[in-house]
């Protein structure tokens, strides 16, 4: 039984220093010695810890949804045009310009020549499933002299998908720009709603967001200027003497992509993170910008499946240029630029007129990056505001400071009371309390877990409930006293019978809480973890550091004791 | 020892009948409430605008603002307005609420949040006595080169004179900077900025003004960006001095505007800047003025999302209620998971009927009070339930009603323990929580209350009416399989409890 105990208390001794640890510890840096000694530096650094939601700290929440439909339609209406010119090049006659059904995702197209339907309906057909992400989708019917092309409810989806997927990485880049701390972009709400959710700390004027977003990002294909991928200048001065380049016509930009296959070839190590000292010298025209970009896939490639290659596609009047330049310019770089810096340089191996790819080594995360990069000139799809706050830091200072005092004065009073209506084992229930909130604190601290409003609500139930089991104990071992049970022996069945209890009651509130965190929006999210997390700690402190103490206080003095202060 | 009840045993399945009238007329209370007032649906769920405004004016009146809305063709009607508290401040000017219906101004998309901020803006600045002379224009002295781009791409400019908006922009920002005083004096000054060529000038010109900004408005990271710009103190040769020194000063500034006070300051004479050379307060003054009012808050909700987040609210909390009855009914039968079910979904609508009534607004912070009240409610259930599936296993000849009226009887003063010092920190909450938090708190104090109640007065009479119910559709040989099946559970949870 000693030595049960001192283990017993080891541990929670053990337990409460690692919780304290992580409230305190300097994340992200060496500790010194003043993390620990030091008051006010303890302090800031469980500041910084402890994360706070918008609703606590201030900054702008912003949903928007993407209009997923527009980027189909527009996919629908690209593939028209696609139709006449493809049409038109293999000398196949068209009654008419094709007809768009755009909200049934369907094409419509009466060829002039009937003994070419046939031909029309397979090339067309071949062409448009190309261009699609699965490679399939369209299915076409012919009645008389029209071929009706419709578009399968999946691809649709698919595009939808990617839509969203691809709005969500222009904001990401934009957001960059603003040079915010810890933004939010993210999913939000239900799966075919295809919102996103923008959240920037600390930042107070949502319009100028919102311009930011409106704007176009700037996707160029531009010349590279000699051979500058097999060295790369280390700076923008280098670039300018070092030769071919000329004020008027070029420009040095830096190099931000991954380290392209040939370095590897050299012997260079393929580096971790991108390098900030290479630059390369380019043309200040583009051949083609993003809105002449159809699409862009990774795909793997057909011999070797662990490897990835980037299929894209280009719009009738981009192609033509691009076909032109690629055609003249076979062996040459050529620099992938997005607002303004290099992402990648592929070399030209052949002609490009619509459809082209880019091969070398590629992963399949690098090639999808690429591939996302190449799609993100424009947003595939109008985005529409839903919701939109911004909290002010003074209301958020108001709720902390107001919901503290609250709390502080309401845990006094519940303290108080314990003390006096359980006399000295209140303080076993006041110890098993204050650890229990130390816990919760540790895990939101140690996981970056958000604290926010809801979350506040959570913690009100879980002292509430807290207090409960501890109360549930403290009046099963009265009542085994009042039967006249030794004090020991009380303890014990106390401790026992109140533990069914306690363990149905809390496993009924974690199984309605991890409902709520599975299927709830973000405040009724947070509402859940701070209730799951604190009450798992409850179970803890209250069943067994409570009768840590209880044994302890029982066994004082090496016999069993015959009074209990309850 | 300090003993709330001393071997009560009180009757509460005899009283049973007025527990159900009590019910039937706090249900009957609380669906008036529903029916005659309805719900006051905060911005979350109806959708619509929720504006925080703190004037300098501590005289401005609600119906100031109406008027102001009024000639901005808003329908003041249905606009609400309503003080903040000042949350213990003094000296602080007003504060007011200005709450707009989804379907007030023009709305720009038609599930969107259109543009009522812009149009509340507009005419909350007719009470500023120093009209900027550019209005819907923002000040090209805060501006940074990603704001310019985008003035640039959005007025159509591509490409000018063979440079990209990106170096035109960089080029502006550069000029703006090497002014003697690290401003523009005003806008035409962009025109004089190397190789931006005339439609590029115009674009900006149209896009910005230069002059005093809204000190009360300015954010703390553009305060900063123009004082290490103007540099009035002269530390530009020691960077990490100017940085210091200049953040110093803002972190005064914001501190004091938006903790100290509430959002907006009187005068700028009145910042604590403390000891600074007078150079700083020139530069200040030089380049702002004091506004009448700071929004410092705001929530704009589409009408279509409050709906979905409405649904979404009621669909969360019933799938955790069916969890929570299927785990009830795994631990002990059936017919206590319903009647735990039951009890709860007798508390929701009593709290929301009062809600109604009082015309209380319920938001997503009241949803979160509502599923905290449903927490404690089911707690109080299983805690007596716990108890009789105990007391069961012990006096197996007792009837049902003798067994549960021990089970509530010997249970009472945790009940009551329990329930009290929750009821005192939730009162705590209402008295000292602030606005914010005493929508929530009001919620649980009632819920507390009715929860409490509901598993006496409700859950356990539903449990023995189930189980008589039971009972009688079982031929009388079975029935006493059936009493032992209903202690099995029990000797598993007695198994579990001696693992401790």
């Amino acid at each position: 039984m000693k030595k049960n105990l001192r283990l017993r208390t080891i541990f929670i001794v053990a337990s409460t220093v690692l919780a304290i640890l992580a409230v305190i510890w300097p994340f992200g840096r060496k500790p010194t010695l003043a993390d620990f000694t030091s008051l006010a530096q303890m302090r800031a650094n469980a500041g910084k810890n402890i994360h706070l939601g918008l609703d606590l700290k201030g900054g702008i929440h912003l949903v928007m949804q993407v209009q997923a439909e527009e980027a189909v339609q527009a996919v629908v209406a690209a593939d028209a045009e696609v139709a006449k010119v493809k049409l038109t090049e293999k000398g196949i006659p068209l009654a008419g310009d094709p007809e768009v059904d755009a909200p049934n995702h369907v094409i419509r197209v009466r060829i002039g020549a009937p003994d070419r339907v046939a031909e029309a309906d397979t090339l067309l057909t071949t062409e448009f499933n190309n261009a699609t992400i699965s490679g399939m989708g369209w299915s076409s019917s012919v009645s008389g002299d029209t071929v009706t092309y419709s578009l399968a409810n999946d691809e649709a989806r698919r595009i939808m998908e990617s839509a969203h997927q691809q709005a969500m990485n222009i904001v990401h880049n934009r957001v960059d720009q603003l040079g915010v701390a810890e933004p939010v972009v993210t999913g939000h709400g239900a799966k075919d709603a295809y919102q996103i959710l923008l959240q920037l700390p600390g930042q107070d004027d949502p319009e100028r967001v919102k311009k930011l977003l409106q704007a176009e990002s700037r996707l160029e294909l531009r010349p590279v200027v000699g051979d500058s991928r097999m060295s790369f200048y280390p700076s923008v001065d280098a670039a300018k003497q070092g030769g071919g380049f000329n004020e008027a016509e070029h420009e040095v930009l830096q190099y931000v992509g991954r380290a392209e296959p040939q370095d590897k070839a050299a012997g260079a190590e393929q580096p971790e993170t991108p390098q900030l000292d290479r630059f390369m010298i380019v043309d200040k025209k583009s051949i083609v910008a993003g809105q002449d970009l159809r699409d862009a896939r990774a795909i793997p490639d057909q011999f070797n499946s662990r490897n990835y290659q980037i299929n894209f596609s280009l719009k009738p009047g981009g192609a033509e240029r691009f076909g032109a330049w690629t055609g003249a310019n076979i062996g040459k770089d050529l620099a992938i630029v997005l607002n303004g810096q290099v992402q990648s340089a592929p070399r030209i191996q052949g002609q490009i007129s619509d459809n082209g790819q880019i091969t070398g080594n590629f992963s399949k995360e690098t090639a999808e990056d690429l591939a996302l990069t190449l799609r993100s000139g424009a947003l595939p799809a109008r985005i529409v505001y839903q919701e939109e706050r911004t909290v002010g830091p003074s209301l958020g200072a108001d709720s902390i400071r107001q919901g503290l005092i609250s709390s502080i004065v309401g845990l006094s009073v519940v303290c108080l009371f314990l003390l006096y209506y359980y006399r000295a084992s209140g303080i076993n229930a006041i110890v098993a309390l204050v650890l229990n909130l130390l816990f919760l604190v540790a895990f939101i601290a140690w996981s970056g877990a958000v604290l926010t409003l809801p979350g506040i609500a959570g913690v009100i139930l879980l002292i509430g409930m807290a207090v409960d089991s501890n109360v549930l104990i403290f009046e099963r071992i009265r009542e085994e006293l009042r039967n006249g049970k030794v004090v020991r022996s009380a303890v014990d069945t106390g401790f026992n019978k109140a533990f069914t209890t306690i363990m149905d009651t809390h496993v009924t509130t974690i199984v309605s809480a991890v409902f709520l965190f599975m299927f709830g929006t973000g405040p009724i999210k947070g509402f859940a973890v701070t209730l799951i997390v604190g009450l798992l700690a409850n179970l803890f402190t209250a069943v067994f550091v409570s009768r840590t103490m209880f044994t302890w206080t029982v066994n004082r003095g090496g016999r069993p004791a015959e009074t209990l202060s309850i | 020892m300090f003993r709330l009840f001393h071997d009560n045993n009180i009757d509460f399945l005899g009283h049973k009948a007025v527990f159900i009238m009590i019910s039937v007329v706090l249900m009957v209370i609380g669906c008036v409430g529903v029916v005659a007032r309805g719900f006051n649906l905060g911005v979350d769920f109806a959708g619509g605008s929720l504006y925080y405004v703190q004037f300098v004016n501590p005289k401005t009146a609600p119906n100031d603002i109406r008027s102001a809305l009024s000639a901005q063709g808003i329908d003041a009607q249905k606009v609400t307005i309503q003080p903040i508290s000042s949350g213990g401040r003094t000296g602080v000017g007003r504060g007011l609420l200005v709450r707009l219906p989804a379907d007030v101004g023009t709305v720009d998309e038609t599930t969107g949040i259109g543009n009522q901020k812009r149009i509340v803006m507009k005419a909350l600045s007719s009470f500023n006595a120093t009209q900027t002379n550019a209005p819907g224009k923002s000040d090209v002295n805060l501006a940074d080169e990603a704001e310019i781009f985008n003035e640039l791409t959005l007025a159509g400019i591509a490409a000018d004179g063979g440079a990209t908006p990106e170096a035109i922009a960089t080029a502006i920002v550069a000029h703006r900077n090497s002014q003697p005083k690290g401003v523009y004096a005003t806008i035409e000054d962009v025109r004089q900025a190397p190789n931006v060529s005339a439609a590029s000038a115009d674009a900006i010109v149209g896009a910005f003004y230069a002059g005093k900004s809204d000190i009360n408005q300015i954010g703390g990271d553009d305060f900063l960006n123009l004082m290490m710009r103007m540099d009035p103190l002269g530390l530009k040769g020691d960077a990490a001095a100017a940085t210091a020194q200049y953040t110093a000063l803002r972190d005064t500034f914001i501190g004091y505007r938006d903790r100290t006070l509430s959002g907006v300051v009187s005068s700028i004479d009145e910042i604590p800047f403390g000891e600074v050379a007078p150079q700083f307060r020139e530069a200040i003054n030089s380049q702002f003025f004091v506004g009448a009012f700071n929004m410092t808050n705001a929530e704009s909700v589409g009408a279509q999302v409050g709906d979905d987040l409405r649904n979404r609210a009621i669909y969360v909390t019933l799938a955790s209620l069916v969890g929570m009855l299927v785990f009830i009914a795994f631990r002990f039968e059936w017919i206590y998971g319903v009647s735990a079910v039951l009890a709860v979904f007798h508390d929701v609508p009593v709290t929301l009927g009062i809600f109604a009534l009082f015309g209380w607004e319920i938001n997503l912070t009241v949803i979160a009070a509502i599923l905290t009240l449903i927490g404690y409610s089911t707690n109080d259930t299983i805690v007596i339930f716990d108890r009789i599936r105990e007391t069961l296993r012990a006096q197996r000849r007792d009837s049902i009603e003798k067994v549960t009226n021990d089970a509530i009887n010997a249970t009472l003063s945790r009940t009551v323990i329990a329930s009290g010092t929750a009821f005192l920190t939730v009162f705590v909450l209402v008295l000292f929580g602030g606005d914010v938090l005493r929508s929530f708190a009001m919620v649980l104090l009632i819920g507390i209350v009715v929860g409490t109640y509901s598993s006496i007065g409700i859950a356990s009479p539903i449990m023995i009416w189930l189980n008589k119910r039971q009972r009688a559709s079982l031929p009388a040989s079975v029935r006493a399989t059936a009493d032992a099946a209903a202690a099995e559970p029990s000797a598993r949870a007695a198994r579990t409890a001696k693992t401790i």
